[in-house]
């Protein structure tokens, strides 16, 4: 009776932990690493940048498809809910502040605040981001005969912030070409001048640049665009309709055409005649 | 009734063959139906059952095609640039010349379609083929060859044809086919005249075309930029070659057919002896090419040629290349410079040695090459990188040579290894010719 209860106790003991195991692998969830990222695009818009990863089995993956709720802290530390975002293959969501979010706001600093709640894959989880508002414009203007690009960096009351470095950009296909030095500080207005020197190819001439205050710790990322018809125009060198080596059998060139024909003729109406003698042969037994 | 001429009717006739020559027929068509099962699983599974890859797009098919283009030009060798010259010890070689000229370039564009992934669409090369590239010109080129070699084979059949189908010891059903082929011949005046006109005019025509066949095949490597290729030198590079390829041929089958068919009183030792010469001749032509090809090359030493000489001087491909360059032509020119060495059976031993050289010369010439290219693939994998052929395409590539020979062997068959008539012209024999 005692071995009974044991082999009971042992049986159950079994069950739970087996249980226990399975319970572990089906709950077991990853921790995400998020990043938050204020950015400005002057004139555009403002959005909160998520960026998520996780450390699986092979190291280090984006957090595809991952939700967050994204928070609001107010001047009394209570959280407004502002809406949720999910993260794209990459591992990354755009959140999309509306246009008078940091308008009328007596608050210098703005506080916001990603979460991951209830996720099947992830623990829960929140990261905050802090940042101030600042303002950035910038133009073209020619001095002394030179295209310049001129820029000027304010905190939200319009006072000029100093030592701030910036840097200077073209617009390309796949990127941001930089232009002159790597970066170049604000001075005591707030501003920075950069001669354009140099020709620079636009489509029509058009040239599109940037100037990036870049992942500031105070201000987060601000960008101005700035578009000047001050490039060269590119003209497209196409081929297309022209006779070349490499077009279609359509636009041979003429050379090819006329020369090389002219041999096989040269060559082929001999042997047509050559051939044609054959009969001729036939024909001829009676001579 | 002439005895002399009915001796050389009956010598030179063509004859059924005796158990040896079925066996032989027989042991090459085995050969071709293994290479047509693995074709066949070749046009099933495509182009993957051979080793051929990114780096490797041409393999074996297209040295093997190179070198059926190198033998056909022995064609317009013996036949058009010898008859020209006014030789006429070459009368009993022409014809056997002229059989390996057909067969060759017949293999020549088999084995290109053979190398085609798709050989369905081949219609498309026609159809939509662009005369900027230099395959067009290579189609366009080795069809002109083969109707011009046919030709040339064939116009100075029609008095050998006159003859058999009256005197050859065959069933009435293949003198009716002779009959035929003669077109009437009677040997008039007329017909000499076209028949004359005709020949000659070939024998002209054949030798640009022939120089074209081989000069645009060289310039397939050419116009490609690979180390080892990029060369001005090719289209002469490949002639020279081309002539040692097939006069080495020609010797080696006048033997066996002399040998065969007992033509030791039209195939002489003074043939043996004329062509050992040649074979030299050639040989060392083909040699100061080869030293143009790889001494400058070697002299500069850029780093993408360094690394290509390397693999062919000392590396992977160190024991072919010394063997085709010592074996195919060091050693034939050393043995042949001797007049022991121009006796039928020591030359026909080299002559085997210098078409065998030059087969494994063409494949030099193709595979190193793709190996070294000079943008290598980034992140392909290092099989990729070698070239080593399958058994299913060194079947296929066997199934082609026997091809080859299977033709050469069924037109000795049925026609006349020595032209009949113009030896019986050169021997004073035309008269009873023309009567009988």
């Amino acid at each position: 009776m005692k071995d009974l209860y044991k082999y009971r106790a042992l049986l159950l003991l079994s069950f739970v932990m087996l249980g226990s195991v399975l319970a572990y692998a089906q709950d077991k969830k990853y921790r995400a690493r998020v990043s938050l990222q204020y950015t400005k695009i002057m004139d555009k818009e403002s959005y909160i940048g998520i960026s998520a990863k996780y450390k699986g089995k092979d190291g280090f993956d984006q957090a595809s498809d991952l939700e967050f709720s994204i928070y609001k802290v107010d001047q009394n530390d209570s959280l407004i809910y502002l809406g949720k975002v999910k993260t794209n293959e990459n591992g990354k969501a755009k959140f999309l502040l509306a246009a008078d979010e940091l308008e009328n706001e007596e608050a210098t600093v703005f506080n916001y605040i990603a979460k991951i709640e209830n996720n099947e894959r992830f623990e829960d989880g929140e990261t905050s981001v802090s940042f101030s508002v600042a303002n950035l414009t910038a133009k073209i203007e020619m001095i002394d005969s030179v295209n310049q690009i001129s820029a000027v960096l304010t905190d939200a009351s319009g006072i000029p912030l100093q030592e701030v470095p910036l840097r200077v950009g073209l617009k390309r296909l796949y990127g941001s070409l930089q232009i002159g030095e790597n970066r170049y500080e604000t001075d005591e207005n707030g501003s920075i001048l950069i001669p354009l020197v140099d020709p620079m190819p636009g489509v029509d001439g058009n040239l599109n640049f940037e100037v990036v205050l870049n992942e500031n710790d105070t201000y987060g990322t601000i960008k101005a665009m700035v578009n000047a018809p001050i490039g060269v125009p590119v003209v497209e060198e196409s081929t297309f309709d022209e006779r070349t080596m490499w077009s279609p059998p359509t636009k041979t060139p003429l050379y090819l055409l006329i020369f090389p024909n002219l041999i096989i003729l040269g060559v082929w109406l001999p042997i047509l005649i050559l051939t044609f003698n054959l009969y001729r042969i036939s024909k001829s037994k009676t001579q | 009734m002439s005895t002399d001429f009915d001796q050389l009717v009956y010598d030179l006739a063509p004859r059924k063959f005796s158990w040896k020559g079925n066996l032989w027929v027989a042991i090459l068509v085995v050969i071709i139906l293994v290479g047509s099962y693995s074709y066949v699983q070749q046009v099933r599974q495509g182009l993957v059952i051979t080793d051929m890859r990114d780096y490797a797009l041409w393999g074996v098919y297209i040295s093997n095609f190179v070198f059926f283009v190198a033998i056909s030009l022995v064609g317009s060798l013996i036949t058009a640039i010898l008859r020209l010259s006014g030789i006429k010890w070459s009368t009993p070689l022409t014809r056997i010349a002229e059989i390996i000229a057909v067969a060759a370039i017949i293999m020549a564009g088999v084995t290109i379609i053979i190398d085609m992934g798709r050989p369905d669409r081949m219609l498309n090369l026609f159809m939509h083929g662009r005369l900027q590239s230099p395959i067009i010109w290579d189609v366009i080129v080795i069809t002109t060859y083969l109707v011009i070699s046919v030709l040339l084979l064939y116009y100075p059949l029609l008095p050998d044809f006159s003859i058999l189908k009256r005197h050859a010891p065959e069933s009435a059903r293949v003198r009716k086919w002779y009959s035929g082929l003669s077109l009437n011949w009677v040997g008039n005046s007329e017909q000499r005249r076209i028949y004359s006109r005709s020949i000659k005019a070939l024998s002209i025509l054949i030798i640009p075309v022939a120089f074209a066949i081989h000069t645009v095949t060289a310039w397939l490597f050419e116009t490609t930029y690979r180390p080892g290729w990029d060369s001005t030198n090719f289209g002469p590079y490949f002639i020279a070659g081309a002539f040692v390829a097939g006069a080495g041929a020609v010797v080696a089958v006048m033997y066996v057919l002399r040998k065969t068919y007992r033509l030791e009183n039209y195939i002489t030792d003074f043939h043996f002896n004329k062509m050992g010469k040649t074979l030299v001749l050639l040989c060392l032509i083909y040699l100061y090419f080869n030293i143009n090809e790889y001494l400058i090359p070697t002299y500069k030493s850029t780093e993408e040629e360094a690394v290509h000489l390397q693999s062919l001087f000392t590396g992977q491909y160190a024991t072919l290349f010394w063997t085709a360059i010592i074996g195919g032509l060091v050693l034939p020119v050393i043995i042949l410079l001797f007049p022991q060495g121009r006796k039928p059976l020591p030359l026909f031993l080299v002559s085997i040695a210098v078409v065998v050289g030059a087969w494994w010369k063409r494949y030099i010439i193709v595979v190193p090459t793709l190996s070294h290219p000079f943008l290598p693939i980034q992140g392909v994998p290092e099989s990729w990188r070698h070239y080593s052929p399958t058994w299913m395409e060194w079947s296929i590539t066997f199934a082609t040579l026997a091809a080859a020979l299977l033709i050469i062997t069924l037109l000795v068959r049925f026609l006349p290894i020595i032209p009949i008539h113009e030896t019986s012209e050169e021997r004073g024999l035309v008269d009873a010719a023309q009567t009988k």
